[in-house]
């Protein structure tokens, strides 16, 4: 069941993301094009490409989360809670569904990168292509001094993407209780809640992980995993027992 | 009420409760708006008029509760149920149970609770206390899986095409069968490739019924489906009920549209400021009353 809820999820996703892709990815090789040819309307084409392949990265998250509330909270609310399936089970898929669509995004984004690097003139492309080769060494340095950090990097990373995500699902859960103005209730409290998590990240995590960061570095990556995993536990099971217990569905 | 006819209507009360099956407690009693009074002042003198010699006529009141013949286990089932929201009370100590099988009327007029129970045996809401069956279990995604649910809303994704939304109905459900939902439409004129937000409300409550009616659930729930649509578009909708209702299947029918659909009903449930006013086969309330049910639903619901 997740699998085909994904699924229809993503169709509707895709509805707008393939159409934005086509034109980042049109814009991009126009650009390239017009580099070789030796236009000036490169730049142009370049700068299209560009806010494309930004929009496109917005538009996969911002319309995951409208997707989110739209297929819950309005009349579509309706069908998608008459369709044999668990809230665990249909919140798993909204964020799975969401995530893959962040991650398409982004591949576009570099994909478009890559069409326009391609175009650079020898001398441009070799420096940026000696940038990516120190980074890379930077980093396979850090690695070989202390292997661990990458598990834990990559695990703090993996643990982040759906935070954010779960975030603004729960933000649209509690405003959904309001009989009233839900989107606008919605807003206040994503707008209340974004203040409250950044002064508690500033005043309370932070300090704590700067001390803990001059113990060892270890520990340090650990609490920020444990916060963030914590974070994504009570948003989830949060927003499960709003769904389960406190729908209300209007219209 | 003054005293005198509260007293004279006691005591035919008292008389008639001996003749009937033994009655829950009135919606009086349970009364929690005390809206109910106005209900039974009206009702009070027609019984106090009738003579000995005259054939006896029944009130709403008296089929309160007249229970449905048994033929096996409840499809529905709700035992105290009660609803509050803040502090306004939705249901309460709503009492019934449907058996498998026939097309039973949720009637009440706006703001009855209709919705609420709907929605209750739907698993959408929770009960404040009490309790509502569905095919014996509290319902809950796999209860869903044995009932088609129609909403009282433009519940379909408006960016879909008909086909999309079909197959969308074929992935989740089963006993959803795409042949016949296809076939019903094709003889309503609607197209597969058509747009849903370009339907007309008509045709998009029409395709919200086929969708429904092509499950073959054990208990299909239809939350108000002539509310909002020409006469012709209401016989068409009853004729698809009526011709795709699986023989053993019940259908949860809510409406306040009486007149249109009581002849395809076989029991009624008057739903009253969240109570049950009158809960009897329909054959019954014809028989003991007289009167068609749109004119007891007027007489019950007379403001």
């Amino acid at each position: 069941m997740v699998g085909k809820l994904i699924k229809h999820d993503l169709i509707a996703l895709f509805r707008l993301l393939l159409f934005i892709s086509c034109f980042a990815l049109g814009f991009a090789i126009l650009a390239r094009i017009f580099m070789t040819t030796g236009s000036s309307f490169w730049l142009f084409m370049f700068i299209m490409s560009l806010w494309a392949s930004i929009a496109l990265m917005f538009v996969a998250s911002v319309g995951s989360i409208v997707r989110f509330y739209k297929s819950l909270f309005t009349g579509q609310g309706y069908m998608t809670f008459s369709l044999p399936v668990s809230v665990t089970k249909l919140l798993i898929a909204k964020l799975l569904s969401a995530i893959i669509a962040t991650l398409v995004g982004v591949a576009v984004f570099i994909v478009c990168m890559l069409i326009l690097m391609s175009g650079l003139p020898a001398e441009q492309l070799q420096s940026f292509l000696d940038g990516v080769k120190t980074l890379f060494q930077n980093v396979g340095v850090m690695l070989s001094y202390d292997p661990l950090i990458s598990i834990e990097t990559i695990l703090l990373i993996i643990i982040s993407i759906p935070m954010g995500l779960l975030q603004y699902y729960l933000c649209l859960s509690i405003g959904q209780l309001f009989s009233k103005h839900r989107v606008g209730w919605s807003y206040a409290i994503i707008i209340l809640s974004n203040i409250v998590l950044n002064i508690l990240f500033a005043y309370c995590l932070m300090p704590i992980v700067d001390t803990f960061a001059e113990i060892n570095p270890h520990l340090a990556l650990w609490t920020v995993i444990i916060v963030f995993a914590g974070l994504d536990v009570g948003y989830f099971f949060l927003i499960r027992y709003l769904l389960s217990h406190k729908l209300n569905l209007l219209v | 009420m003054n005293k005198k006819e509260a007293s004279a209507e006691e005591a035919v009360r008292t008389e008639e409760s001996a003749e009937l099956p033994a009655a829950e407690p009135t919606a009086t009693e349970n009364e929690p708006n005390g809206k109910a009074d106005a209900v039974q002042e009206e009702v009070a003198p027609a019984q106090t008029e009738k003579s000995e010699a005259a054939p006896k006529r029944y009130s709403a009141d008296d089929l309160f509760d007249c229970a449905m013949p048994i033929n096996g286990e409840n499809i529905l089932e709700c035992r105290g149920l009660c609803k509050m929201y803040s502090n306004f009370t939705a249901l309460y100590q709503v009492d019934f149970s449907i058996p498998k099988g026939g097309i039973v009327g949720l009637l009440g007029p706006n703001g009855s609770g209709k919705t609420t129970l709907i929605k209750l045996a739907m698993g959408m809401l929770h009960p404040t206390s009490g309790e509502i069956l569905v095919d014996g279990k509290t319902p809950n995604y796999k209860t869903r899986a044995v009932t088609a649910y129609l909403p009282d809303a433009n519940y379909l994704c408006d960016w879909m095409r008909v086909e999309q939304q079909i197959a969308y109905y074929a992935d989740f459900f089963p006993d959803f069968r795409k042949d016949k939902a296809q076939e019903m439409l094709a003889r309503l004129g609607i197209g597969l490739k058509q747009k849903i937000k370009a339907l007309s409300k008509g045709n998009k409550e029409k395709l919200g019924l086929i969708l429904t009616m092509s499950r073959t659930a054990k208990l299909y729930i239809l939350d108000e489906p002539i509310a909002g649509v020409d006469p012709a578009a209401r016989d068409y909708i009853l004729s698809t009920i009526m011709a795709n209702k699986p023989e053993d299947a019940t259908i949860f029918l809510c409406t306040h549209l009486i007149a249109d659909i009581e002849p395809v009903l076989t029991h009624a449930i008057f739903l009253r400021n969240g109570q049950v006013a009158l809960n009897s086969p329909v054959a019954e309330v014809r028989e003991k009353t007289g009167k068609s049910l749109d004119e007891l639903f007027r007489e019950v619901f007379k403001w």
